[in-house]
């Protein structure tokens, strides 16, 4: 206490020196003490650095006004609702988490500030209205909308307070801001948010404002779609956007949108684009500052590269993307059952490449047992009786020859001109499975003459022969039939 | 630190007015921003001394004088902003951000100014609040000054004149506690 004093003493007396003398004076007046000489020192610069930063200069709610744009304070009530918290702040208003003591549950009031424009007022009320209409599990349920006689002496009319659902969670944003989203909760979230915007569409509501900040993630992985204060009607209520200088959030908001000229269901279809490549990649798609990605977004070019996107979503998010609205899906039901198709073919075409490559593998294993049968019968060649050896030799090689060019040509077939391979196999692969067939009977027998002569080579053929004709009758015709089903469903959707 | 107050003595006769006070101030806040609204700053000044007005004018039985009211103002404004900014700092940490909608880019739109104001660095406001507490421990006198100035948006003169001191006294008071703020800060 007494060193502080003793500090902020000499401090004060210090600063009106000019700042080459400050230091004399402190050693002066610090005299043998070192620590105080130090003390001084570091308050001393810490002062020029405030000084030179207007530090704490200008009070703090005329630096940030928008702390004290509404204060409405825990314990206040709004009709039944209690006021536990403020839940966030932005430039339009203030939510608090609430209590509704007559029902008992926890409920958010937005509020606008109390010295809103009209056109914010409106705005609010506009969004009661509207997120009113749909009840959808991906959007916030409004519950009412009050209004509260202005406490001051009446000017400005009273205060609004939306009554909504009470949504805990992350936003989108700070959700993509850790990194893209991936897998199945990708699809999750692509698909939650497309059915919550198509049911607002059947309700006749455009949402006019989607992006990460508007969307929660619940703990559990639900999603919430909120803020409908900028949504319209295609019934064509007067359009806010007129009223307010900024309606929607550049990047997010469709060429049309921002050439100001009427929106609908497809700029919230545009928006989504930008949602999914950003959900998808952790990225905008139009790189770069605020201007160049209003260019892009209005320029008549694919800005954005959909080799980064999974190809499941890609086609889905260029089309959303399309510059003429005309040339999108025209409402969110459209998009959603496309992406629901897409992403359900994603997930086959999975499968069903698994499943040819059973094939394509068994095509080639049984390539390589069957090529080595000649090998073999020509090393034992010597254990036969003379004219023998060479004949087995020579019949092996000529099977296996076959063998091994239908084989192959069927692998070729599979990966190159799947839709062929049905026909292909219908045509030749009877005489493959012949050709085969005899092979093993001719390689067992060899095997079983060279039995106690040349053990080896026998146990190779003999068993070579009974391996070949179990892969053809039991294996063969299971992943025959799995590969050409499911080529035959992938199929239709390759257009 | 973190739910309790920002002000170290609870103060049965501050708590007794915080409601008052705190919708005097919202009335006024809102006022003046629908006024000056497009006009770069809202006046807290102006501010405080309306709230002195007009609760002089309704309950003067409530304040012994001029200089008692400036001091709840300012510590009830103190306290307001403290927990707006604690309420956004929650928000900002992504934490258990619960939220029907925010309009921040719309904001940053409209008005251009968030975070950083006027080429003004951001203060850290908890923390400042905190190094306020400490010094208050330390030295109650210019912590006052700083609590006046700061978050009550008093000028110099004005602080003078509610302390009864000299504004070059003030001045002095104030660079000195700003510069072991500043460092509190660092």
């Amino acid at each position: 206490m007494s060193d502080w004093a003793r500090v902020s003493s000499i401090l004060e007396r210090a600063l009106d020196l000019p700042p080459g003398e400050r230091d004399r004076f402190f050693t002066r007046e610090a005299g043998a003490d070192a620590a105080l000489l130090d003390e001084l020192r570091a308050l001393s610069r810490s002062y020029d650095q405030a000084e030179a930063s207007a530090f704490i200069d200008r009070p703090l709610a005329a630096a940030e006004p928008d702390l004290i744009l509404n204060t409405l304070h825990p314990g206040q009530r709004i009709g039944s609702y209690e006021i536990l918290a403020e839940a966030g702040r932005g430039g339009m208003g203030v939510v608090y988490r609430a209590r509704d003591t007559r029902l008992g549950r926890d409920v958010a009031v937005k509020c606008v500030a109390e010295g809103a424009s009209p056109s914010q007022k409106a705005r609010l009320e506009n969004e009661a209205r509207m997120a009113a209409r749909i009840s959808h599990p991906a959007i916030a349920t409004v519950y009412a909308l009050e209004e509260e006689p202005s406490t001051g002496s009446g000017q400005g009319g009273g205060q609004l307070f939306l009554i909504s659902e009470f949504v805990d969670g992350e936003t989108l944003r700070a959700r993509v801001s850790k990194g893209p989203i991936a897998g199945p909760e990708l699809a999750r979230f692509a698909k939650a948010i497309a059915h919550g915007l198509a049911a607002a569409h059947r309700e006749g509501v455009a949402h006019g404002d989607l992006k990460p900040e508007n969307i929660i993630v619940r703990p559990s992985g639900d999603i919430k779609i909120l803020d409908f204060g900028l949504a319209e009607t295609r019934t064509g209520v007067a359009p806010l956007a007129a009223a307010d200088a900024v309606a929607g959030t550049p990047g997010y908001m469709a060429p049309e949108q921002l050439r100001g000229q009427p929106a609908d269901a497809r700029a919230d279809v545009f928006a989504y684009g930008v949602l999914l490549f950003e959900m998808a990649t952790g990225r905008h798609p139009f790189a770069g500052d605020r201007g160049s990605m209003l260019e892009a977004a209005l320029s008549n070019r694919a800005a954005f590269d959909t080799h980064e996107l999974p190809a499941a979503i890609a086609a889905i998010v260029a089309r959303c993307l399309a510059p003429d609205p005309s040339n999108r899906f025209s409402t969110a039901a459209e998009l959603a059952s496309a992406l629901e198709t897409a992403l359900a073919s994603s997930t086959r075409v999975a499968t069903a490449s698994r499943a040819v490559w059973w094939f394509l593998a068994h095509q080639r294993i049984v390539a390589a047992l069957v090529a080595a049968m000649p090998i073999v019968a020509w090393i034992a060649r010597p254990a036969f009786s003379r004219p023998w050896g060479s004949l087995v030799f020579l019949l092996t090689l000529a099977g296996a020859t076959a063998v091994v060019a239908l084989r192959l040509n069927a692998d070729f077939i599979a990966r190159e001109h799947p839709s062929e391979l049905r026909r292909h196999l219908d045509a030749v692969g009877r005489r493959m499975w012949m050709a085969e067939l005899a092979l093993d009977a001719c390689a067992m027998a060899a095997g079983m003459a060279l039995a106690d002569r040349l053990d080896w080579a026998a146990g190779l053929l003999f068993g070579g022969g009974v391996a070949s004709i179990i892969a053809l009758s039991v294996i063969e015709p299971a992943t025959t039939r799995a590969a050409l089903r499911a080529i035959s469903r992938e199929r239709p959707r390759r257009d | 630190m973190q739910g309790s107050p920002p002000m170290k003595d609870k103060n049965p006769e501050i708590e007794a007015l915080l409601p008052a006070v705190y919708d005097e101030l919202r009335r006024l806040a809102s006022s003046y921003l629908r006024r000056e609204r497009d006009a770069q700053s809202l006046q807290p000044t102006a501010l405080v001394h309306e709230v002195y007005l007009r609760m002089l004018h309704d309950k003067p039985m409530l304040f012994q004088d001029r200089a008692h009211f400036c001091a709840i103002a300012a510590t009830t404004m103190r306290r307001i902003l403290v927990e707006r900014a604690r309420a956004r700092h929650a928000l900002k940490r992504g934490g258990p951000a619960p939220r029907v909608t925010l309009d921040e880019s719309l904001a940053e739109d409209t008005s251009g100014q968030r975070g950083t104001t006027h080429g003004h660095t951001a203060v850290d406001i908890l923390a400042l609040d905190q190094a306020l507490e400490r010094l208050e421990a330390m030295d109650p006198a210019r912590a006052r000054i700083v609590e006046l100035r700061y978050f009550g948006g008093l000028s110099v003169e004005e602080t003078a004149r509610e302390l009864d001191m000299s504004p070059a006294t003030v001045k002095r008071h104030w660079s000195v506690a700003r510069a072991w703020l500043a460092r509190e800060l660092q």
